[in-house]
């Protein structure tokens, strides 16, 4: 069911490769995870069964919290038929896929492994990201906007000072004139 | 009808008129590159605008809007990977694929074209026939639209070749976020957390944080590379015969898309994505889909074009919105005292044959726009990457702040697109997720309206003959990728056997 991982979408972005359990030698050190500034080398199976795991729980969550409403009509079908259903189907095919993880990790499975380019530009994008709302709410979009974007700009790895200024200050442009004047949105 | 039609082209010589075919293109364009920003929300801006027009420019410039946004949803989704419009997620599978080849220049001439073929043979069917298909349509039944939504949920067993369990976990993932808020049958609320969650997840928000947040941190990934040299772009005469190869691909798409389109509820991205796993079916190398085949544009983008005219016939011929889009413009309608249904035809027969004729002249001036625009679009893609990631999670974040107006929309798509990175480190794609969002209701409430109606009886399904040909077919659609794997797998294996020692 589950087959070849070069079929994984966007293969061209992500670099995974395949590696043969039974010849691991050339780089056996590559199965072990670990941190480099450019690169995180991760066996697929580790990411795999954090991910089944994690969504067994969802699952879990779901089906549990749909006691609130478990209320079935005449036909015996009501609010958490569905999801109740959805939350066991999810869990049986998250949990296939953790146990195929582990089976990979003991060395039954052929094992993957997945390359993280650059993780800390990654991590700390998503961290500005996930701030983005919080400067908003606080600073308003406009000042929020001008300290969020140069700092996104500069872990991106773009660093000239103008190109950063011109960007930043064209956009809040755009903003101001496409959304604010022409669609009439409110902006805070 | 010859005089009346001939009444309608000649107002197309006024210049109210023409100048309303040309904003609503021009509007629709921007609108719908725009991730965030819906045809249904730039047809609602555009309202208070018609207050004061007749109901012809009112109709042509709303239409118009309707026709450009859905074509240029696929601008940012093969530039970006961020689909402008839901239908264009399955234009991105391919079409972002081409343009991380250098290729963009292609896909987007492929997409207008194929746009263009799609609305203008669609609207055709739709004048010789609007009447007769429309009620086909009023035939679907609830029983007969659950089955539809799990025959769509089952395409994903072509879209997530060689990975039907991750493709289905996708699936799952979605139709468990769509319980979220309030119950469709019986108003009770389910998982509401908090009180922001009451309307359920934002389909925006989400769409917008699993398809292009995500995309931007693969992007912080590989940011410090310098982007693909671009391809030639070919003059007008080549970009045209780039068409030809597509030609079944185009007929077919267009078929899908307007069938489907007649079917209020299925919408575009139903269309797309049927025509498209229908192209790869068909296909002789169906593994190269998702990896940049040119068909998977052009099928893509065809049937959510020819989508368009078809999602009109219940709105001409009987008053019923099939979407969202067309709910807007029958209110539109109303305000100019218009009641689009069986009478429209005989009280006002210039409205349809306004819409006709908009659909055809407004295409070729989009046509136009796109090849012109085409040009200057792919030079975006020289902008390095690092720039590129900067804006797109800018225009993200304000795009998706100006549809739900307020702050909990932006920290959900911000939630989804680090859930959408995450998932895609499992192999775990956006786009099942994305069409168990769209579908995901649609197949709840009518299970429980056919269960209702049925006393509780799930024969229901099998004894209306739509929704027994949509299950059976859904059921062969899920199983034969499974045969086929384990075919290929036993044959893999025999061929490698002699070699094992």
């Amino acid at each position: 069911m589950d087959a070849d991982p070069q079929s994984r979408p966007l293969d061209s972005i992500r670099e995974t490769r395949r590696k043969d359990m039974s010849n691991p030698s050339p780089a056996a050190a590559e199965n072990q995870p670990r941190l480099s500034i450019d690169r995180l080398v991760v066996r697929a199976a580790v990411i795999d069964l954090a991910i089944g795991l994690a969504l067994v729980a969802v699952a879990a969550v779901f089906w549990f919290a749909a006691a609130e409403f478990d209320e079935a009509d005449s036909t015996g079908v009501g609010a958490a038929t569905f999801p109740r259903g959805i939350a066991v189907l999810l869990a049986v095919t998250a949990g296939m896929l953790a146990a195929r993880a582990t089976l990979s990790l003991c060395g039954r499975l052929p094992s993957v492994t997945s390359i993280i380019s650059r993780p800390g530009h990654v991590l700390a994008g998503m961290g500005l990201v996930i701030l983005f709302p919080v400067l908003m709410s606080n600073l308003g979009y406009y000042i929020g906007s001008a300290l969020w974007m140069p700092a996104l700009f500069v872990v991106a790895g773009y660093r000239k000072p103008l190109g950063i200024v011109i960007m930043t200050a064209g956009f809040l442009v755009f903003a101001k004139v496409g959304f604010e004047m022409i669609l009439g949105v409110r902006l805070p | 009808m010859s005089g009346s039609f001939l009444q309608a082209l000649a107002l197309f010589g006024s210049w109210q008129v023409a100048t309303a075919l040309m904003a609503g293109v021009l509007v629709g364009y921007v609108v719908g590159a725009l991730p965030g920003l819906s045809a249904s929300m730039g047809m609602a801006l555009l309202i208070p605008f018609t207050f004061g027009l007749s109901p012809v420019v009112s109709i042509v410039m709303l239409v118009t809007l309707y026709m450009a946004s859905e074509y240029s949803g696929a601008i940012p989704a093969i530039l970006c990977n961020t689909p402008g419009e839901p239908s264009a997620a399955i234009t991105a599978l391919d079409g972002y694929p081409m343009r991380m080849r250098g290729e963009a220049g292609q896909a987007l001439t492929l997409s207008i074209l194929g746009s263009a073929f799609g609305s203008i043979i669609s609207t055709a069917m739709l004048i010789v026939a609007a009447q007769s298909i429309a009620s086909f349509a009023l035939a679907f039944g609830p029983a007969d639209y659950f089955a539809l939504a799990v025959l769509g949920l089952s395409l994903i067993s072509c879209l997530a070749s060689g990975s039907l369990l991750r493709g289905t976990i996708g699936l799952l993932f979605g139709l468990l976020l769509t319980t979220i808020g309030i119950d469709p049958v019986d108003g009770s609320t389910r998982y509401v957390f908090t009180p922001d969650l009451l309307s359920g997840v934002s389909f925006i928000a989400a769409l917008i944080g699993l398809f292009a947040l995500s995309e931007v941190f693969e992007m912080l990934e590989t940011s410090n590379q310098n982007p693909e040299p671009l391809q030639e772009m070919p003059g007008l005469s080549g970009q045209l015969s780039l068409l030809i190869p597509h030609r079944w691909t185009l007929i077919r798409s267009t078929l899908v898309g307007f069938a489907i389109g007649v079917v209020p509820g299925a919408g575009a991205t139903i269309a797309s994505l049927t025509a498209y796993v229908l192209e790869k079916r068909l296909s002789k190398d169906p593994d190269s889909f998702g990896k940049g085949n040119p068909a998977g544009v052009v099928a893509s983008e065809t049937a959510n074009n020819a989508c368009i005219p078809g999602a009109l016939a219940p709105m001409l011929a009987l008053g019923i919105p099939s979407k969202a889009s067309v709910a807007i413009l029958i209110g539109a309608l109303t305000i100019h005292g218009v009641q689009p249904g069986p009478l429209l035809f005989s009280k006002h027969p210039e409205i349809p044959l306004s819409i006709y004729i908009a659909l055809f002249i407004g295409m070729p001036f989009m046509v136009m726009l796109g090849l012109w625009g085409a040009k200057l679009w792919i030079r975006l893609t020289l902008i390095p990457t690092s720039v590129v990631a900067v804006l797109v999670a800018a225009i993200c974040l304000l795009g998706t702040y100006a549809e739900a107006g307020d702050i909990f929309a932006v920290y959900t798509a911000i939630f989804f697109g680090v859930v959408g990175y995450l998932l895609r480190k499992a192999g775990i794609g956006p786009t099942p997720i994305v069409l168990a969002l769209v579908l995901g209701n649609m197949m709840e409430s009518n299970f429980r309206r056919a269960m209702l109606q049925s006393g509780g009886d799930p024969q229901v399904f099998l004894t209306s003959p739509i929704s027994a040909v949509c299950l059976v077919l859904a059921a062969l659609l899920f199983v034969v990728p499974i045969a086929q794997d384990a075919r290929r797998g036993r044959k893999a294996r025999a061929a490698a056997a002699p070699e094992t020692p």
